[in-house]
């Protein structure tokens, strides 16, 4: 074979190549130039026909061949290649501007999501949540609880009485603790308990007030518990649902079954207890109440006397309605989708 | 109640600052609910009668800064050390006095009383002489048919009231109002004025079933002084100078009074109570501070101030004030011995789990009423179904939208939908645990429930829409299944739901063969009673007793490793017939380690649907798809 020959091999390559337009292209003249039944293949072949003295001249002009026309379809493949991804690219063109299709979650409701937080904290000092019924008796909503007849909390304006007159919807979450108490095995002491949910009040309804609403009360029996606890255990609740940097007093309070029974206040947000708008001018918010647990409480479930405890609850309602700034507590418990939708945002 | 700072200021010292003065209060339980320049409006403790005057709450105020008090000035005369033992006509007057003054014409007797008791905290009650004889008053109560004219208005009494007369015609409803007969006029010259102590409870009785309430009721009904009606007497004589013209001895009879109970008080308990430091306080120093709030110590006894007697029954009442005379703030705060925290426990971990499965299938938590009008049963339920006349039925609701404890939730589900779609909202996601009420022979019941309502368009992607549908909430509750390790089926409907669910669109709600509710789409005609268009509510209903609860978990097996074999079948199903009967038949079949359903066509009256079958690969897939096309009658196509 002839250098020409080898010329005439790359001339071809060459002229096939600059019409390759397409990867296909590019790959068929790779099979056909450098393929197995490829002319410079057999030209590969041919060298050991050739006298000695020519062989290593004949084989390096081959190799140069092969090597210029590998380069080249390589170098092809990647321009075409880059073609093709670009012409794709473009065509691919994605309006990132337009609404998501991922369909987006939904939400618990705040109230929900604040009665968890305040179990996350509670949880830390060994509380365990319990349930109990929303209908109840006389008993465990007004006697056990140190509320006897003609208490001002035995209003009929402000209990709902179901027909027959035997039992109430329950006007507290304290009902659940009477319940705890009522089946307390002294030897397991302390008692650790959280009741939140529902409660009602026969009231007029308007914006701010409601028939239902949520709250979330806790009961720690123990012998050892005094007053130094009650305070020390608000505290803790308070800075961590609050903020270590909340200022916190305590002032006395009237509840029928703690004696003493405890207001727990903390500075105003908004105006870090100067007095503002938000807090009528007083610079304190009330968050909770608690006290002592009464002794006729214990005596009326047949507890011994030397027992003490801890007990402390809060409106969740309208904690949680402050929290996530919403002036007409009524919107929470209504159907308007908007409004969680809302309120999800307002969350955090 | 409204009082003057300066007032309070003649009777014991406090900060110049009105804030200050406002902190104080705050201190003592009094709590300043607003400040109008001199004026405070408190809001007093429930339990606090005493509190309803100046001198109480100074008192309080004595309690925790040991001022001295300068009492506002009384009017003595003669025979107020004469008293003279007699029982009235009913056990719960503890003491009954009055005296006779004259007054100039058209002076306001009433107004200068309410003023004036103030101080006290004493109730004053006002007649006109010429209607009443002072010699012939006394207290009874009243029997069956007898009325009295109050505020212009004739009025039956309930029996039992009691009620003060003068030749037995009654001139008061006692500690509550005059009668209009005996009340004081424009020319009245000649009083007779009335201080009483009473049996708070009679008291509260009577002002709540004549709906009167006024200070004589809030005072009365919290328990007064039954030492404090000569000084109530006194002030109003001190203040007004009208001269006493007669005067009977007081009613006193201290044997019906309920005895003050002997409580037993240590002092060492009293600092444990509180977790003061024991050797940093000492028994003087406890009886120093409770003598601030008029207790009295001798030997072993503790006394009950008089002005107390209806509200320290117990010594944690006592304990009490000797926190407040240190005030709340300044006593020590420490967190008790805890050993462990606790963690949720399985029902709730299990919730959590079903809640982030509705969460996030984009469903919002509501809140709903426990309860419903009559108005909205008859919206859903008809007369005669199981559910219409089964309600626990309130008693006294003040709105009638109350009067029905819900039995079901379907009610609110719907009224839900209609409130969104009334505001453009076609989008609708909402779930609920709540429960539902129901009468039974031994009280009412209560039930669990998880219930959501879905309806509108599911996007895919821009241009491809999907309409909400029960398959697609019957996916929803298949990842509830799988959260909790159980296989869920739907099965026919047996609910008491059914006459409300679209009868071809529904079924049983089934957990590892338990029935656990029931979910379907809406029946046309409810939604049409709901006035809801344009929308096909799919509701679901779960007893979260049934739900929230964990099954078996299957065991882990490895992935194989080698290559399945994968073959398409396609099943042309007769239309009205199920596929899933078909599909737990190729199920079964040993070797079939997957069949999903990747395609469905009309066709005519058959559905075709084709099934992307993954088998074993040690077994003969041919022979395996044979054998299915005979046990199934179907029709195979090649991959």
């Amino acid at each position: 074979m002839a250098s020409n020959q080898v010329n005439q091999i790359l001339i071809d390559f060459r002229h096939a190549l600059a019409a390759a337009m397409t990867l296909s292209d590019v790959e068929s003249i790779r099979v056909s130039h450098l393929g197995n039944k490829s002319s410079i293949r057999a030209a590969l072949a041919s060298i050991g026909r050739l006298p000695t003295e020519e062989r290593k001249f004949y084989a390096s002009e081959i190799q140069a061949a092969r090597t210029e026309m590998e380069t080249s379809l390589e170098a092809r493949h990647k321009a075409i290649q880059a073609s093709v991804t670009a012409a794709q690219i473009h065509r691919e063109w994605m309006d990132l501007s337009v609404p998501v299709t991922a369909s987006s979650s939904g939400a618990e409701h705040p109230v929900s999501l604040m009665t968890a937080r305040c179990m996350d904290i509670v949880r830390r000092l060994g509380f365990v949540a319990v349930d109990g019924p929303e209908i109840e008796t006389p008993f465990h909503n007004f006697d056990a609880l140190n509320i006897p007849e003609h208490h001002p909390a035995r209003d009929m304006q402000d209990t709902f009485w179901l027909q027959g007159g035997e039992h109430l919807l329950r006007s507290h979450t304290t009902t659940v603790q009477v319940r705890a108490l009522e089946t307390l095995d002294i030897d397991t002491l302390p008692l650790k308990i959280v009741s939140s949910g529902r409660v009602y009040r026969n009231e007029a309804v308007d914006a701010t007030h409601l028939a239902m609403f949520h709250q979330f009360e806790g009961l720690w029996v123990e012998r050892s518990l005094n007053l130094s606890h009650l305070k020390g255990v608000m505290e803790f609740i308070v800075k961590e649902l609050m903020g270590q940097d909340r200022k916190i007093r305590f002032k006395p309070k009237f509840y029928p079954y703690t004696e003493p029974s405890v207001g727990v206040d903390v500075s105003c947000i908004s105006c870090q207890g100067q007095g503002c708008e938000a807090c009528h001018g007083v610079g304190w918010v009330t968050v909770l109440g608690a006290g002592m647990v009464h002794p006729n409480v214990f005596r009326e479930v047949g507890l011994p006397d030397d027992l003490r405890g801890i007990a402390f609850g809060l409106g969740m309602t309208r904690m949680t309605a402050q929290h996530v700034g919403i002036k007409k507590v009524r919107s929470m418990y209504e159907s308007d989708l908007r409004v969680h939708e809302a309120l999800r945002k307002a969350w955090r | 109640m409204k009082i003057s700072v300066n007032r309070l200021r003649q009777i014991i010292d406090l900060p110049q600052e009105i804030r200050n003065v406002r902190n104080l209060l705050d201190d003592v339980g009094i709590e300043v609910k607003r400040i109008d320049g001199d004026t405070l409006t408190l809001e007093i403790l429930a339990n606090r009668g005493d509190h309803h005057s100046y001198v109480g709450i100074a008192m309080e105020v004595r309690g925790r800064t040991g001022d001295k008090m300068r009492f506002p000035e009384i009017t003595h005369w003669g025979d107020w050390a004469t008293h003279t033992s007699r029982n009235p006509a009913t056990s719960s007057c503890f003491r009954y006095r009055v005296i006779q003054v004259s007054v100039p014409a058209g002076t306001d007797v009433e107004g200068i009383l309410d003023d004036v008791v103030l101080d006290y905290g004493q109730p004053v009650a006002a007649y006109d002489a010429r209607y009443v004889k002072l010699d012939t008053m006394d207290v009874r109560v009243s029997v069956e048919g007898e009325t009295v004219t109050l505020n212009g208005q004739d009025v039956s009494l309930p029996v039992g009231t009691m009620v003060v007369i003068s030749d037995d015609v009654i001139v008061s409803v006692a500690g509550v109002i005059v009668a209009d007969r005996a009340r004081v006029r424009a020319d009245t010259t000649d009083v007779v004025l009335e201080a009483a102590c009473y049996n708070p409870v009679s008291i509260r009785k009577a002002s709540r079933a004549l709906r009167i309430s006024n200070y004589s009721t809030t005072r009365y009904e919290r328990g007064s002084d039954y030492a404090m009606g000569d000084r109530g007497l006194g002030r109003v004589l001190a203040v007004t100078g009208w001269p006493v013209t007669a005067s009977r001895p007081a009613i006193r009879t201290w044997d019906v009074m309920p005895p003050v109970p002997h409580l037993a008080f240590l002092w060492s308990l009293a600092v444990s109570y509180l977790g003061l430091d024991k050797t940093q306080v000492s028994e003087a120093e406890v009886y120093a501070r409770l003598e601030r709030y008029g207790y009295g110590f001798s030997q072993a006894n503790i006394h009950i101030p008089s002005w107390r007697r209806w509200d320290i029954h117990t010594a944690e009442d006592i304990y009490e004030d000797l926190a407040r005379s240190y005030g709340y703030d300044n006593l020590p705060s420490k967190l008790p011995n805890i050993l462990l925290g606790s963690v949720p426990s399985e029902r709730e971990r299990i919730q959590a789990d079903v809640t982030s499965v509705l969460v996030g299938h984009g469903m919002y938590e509501v809140i709903t009423d426990g309860f419903y009008g009559r108005q909205d049963r008859d919206r859903l339920l008809c007369e005669g179904d199981v559910l219409w006349g089964a309600h626990v039925e309130v008693a006294n609701a003040l709105d009638r939208g109350y009067s029905l404890l819900k039995n079901n939730t379907l009610i609110q589900a719907l009224n839900l939908v209609a409130t969104n779609l009334a505001v453009q909202k076609t989008e609708i996601k909402a779930y609920e645990y709540t429960r539902t009420f129901h009468p039974s022979d031994d009280g009412p019941v209560e039930r669990h429930v998880l219930w959501s309502i879905v309806c509108g368009k599911e996007r895919k992607s821009w241009g491809r829409d999907g309409e909400i549908d029960p398959i697609y909430v019957k996916g929803v509750m298949e990842e509830i299944a799988r959260k909790t390790n159980r296989r869920l089926t739907i099965a026919e409907c047996t609910s008491v739901l059914l006459p409300y669910l679209h009868p071809t669109r529904c079924g049983d709600v089934m957990m590892d063969e338990v029935k656990v509710g029931v979910m379907g789409e809406i029946h046309p005609d409810v939604l049409a009673r709901f006035k809801i268009k344009g929308a096909r509510p799919v509701y679901v209903e779960l007893d979260t007793d049934l739900l929230l609860r964990y099954g078996q978990p299957i065991p882990y097996v490895d992935p194989p490793s080698r290559q399945l074999v994968v073959k398409d079948l396609t099943v042309d199903v007769p239309q009205g017939k199920p596929l899933g009967p078909v599909l737990d038949v190729i199920r079964a079949n040993g070797g079939i380690v997957a069949a999903d359903v990747i395609d469905r066509y009309e066709r005519g009256d058959v559905i075709a649907w084709t099934m992307r079958i993954t088998i074993d690969p040690d077994y003969d897939a041919t022979a395996l798809m044979e054998s299915l096309l005979s046990t199934t009658h179907v029709q195979r196509e090649a991959p």
